[in-house]
């Protein structure tokens, strides 16, 4: 992996949150009605997380954050799901469970990881997990932090939607 | 019933924004680390590196690599690099490159 200089275009979350976060929601919103013409569903899968990470999932439909207003949904079934989240350092007892659940998604799906344990931090490879669930499943979009911001995973879903038309345009493209 | 409810009822408001302010809390949140280029001695990266427990730190070569991806903000590192290292003030974001995490700094020369 080659070293980069981080990109300076960061959003500062502490004082100026607010805005920030209603920025990023409106245009959240204008991406999702742009890019799917209806409401993205998200299906989450843990892979062996110690639950911070959901919990700051649970927050975006906290009264704060609200993400149903952006036509944003959970839904418990990956046959309806747009995008999967997936926590936790992909424990090889999942493996199955997750990449069935990536396959069970219709297209177009994107992928994105959540946390520092997806990304290779705290567990490394060993032979109870993978490390990285880059082995299992190909991942769209990171959002690094132990636990990441709600603000963090509005952008995730935000370059996930950027991503979804991107492959509505390889499909079509290919037919 | 509360006052605001009734309040909003006859307003027809069945939302509102909250909170009112920013949290001033965030600001004390642990953040991951950033580090003065050129400052950082190499006995002070391999200590950095050693005491990191997600691996996130690493010496290669002349350079100290910082993944941020890996990273916790446990905040061991800036314990032991406190004058040239500091918590990053920024959040950090999504990104669809993984290598847009990873930062390297310049090793300083022992003195």
């Amino acid at each position: 992996m080659t070293p980069r200089v981080l990109d300076p275009g960061a959003l500062p979350l502490p004082g100026a949150a607010h805005g920030e976060i209603d920025a990023a929601a409106v245009r959240l919103k204008r991406r999702s009605m742009a890019v799917l013409r209806r409401s993205l569903h998200i299906r989450t899968v843990d892979t062996g997380s110690c639950g911070a990470c959901e919990s700051e999932i649970r927050l975006l439909s906290s009264p704060y954050y609200d993400f149903h207003r952006l036509g944003l949904f959970f839904t418990p079934t990956p046959r309806h799901a747009d995008c999967l989240l997936v926590t936790g350092p992909g424990c090889r007892a999942m493996d199955h469970a997750l990449l069935s659940a990536y396959e069970a998604m219709p297209a177009p799906k994107v992928v994105v990881a959540v946390g520092a344990c997806p990304l290779g931090g705290v567990f490394g490879a060993d032979r109870y997990t993978r490390g990285e669930i880059t082995d299992v499943v190909p991942v769209d979009v990171v959002v690094p932090g132990c636990p990441p911001s709600p603000l963090a995973l509005i952008h995730g879903l935000l370059l996930a939607l950027d991503r979804i038309e991107e492959r509505i345009t390889l499909q079509e493209g290919e037919q | 019933m509360a006052l605001w409810a009734l309040r909003g009822a006859r307003r027809g408001i069945v939302t509102t924004r909250f909170p009112r302010r920013p949290e001033p809390e965030a600001a004390g949140w642990p953040a991951p680390p950033r580090f003065r280029d050129g400052e950082i001695r190499r006995d002070l990266a391999l200590r950095m590196s050693v005491a990191c427990p997600s691996s996130a730190l690493e010496v290669v070569g002349p350079r100290l690599v910082l993944d941020l991806g890996r990273c916790t903000a446990c905040g061991r590192c800036l314990e032991l690099a406190q004058g040239p290292g500091s918590s990053r003030p920024e959040a950090l974001l999504a990104t669809r490159r993984r290598a847009n995490l990873v930062v390297s700094y310049r090793l300083g020369h022992v003195k």
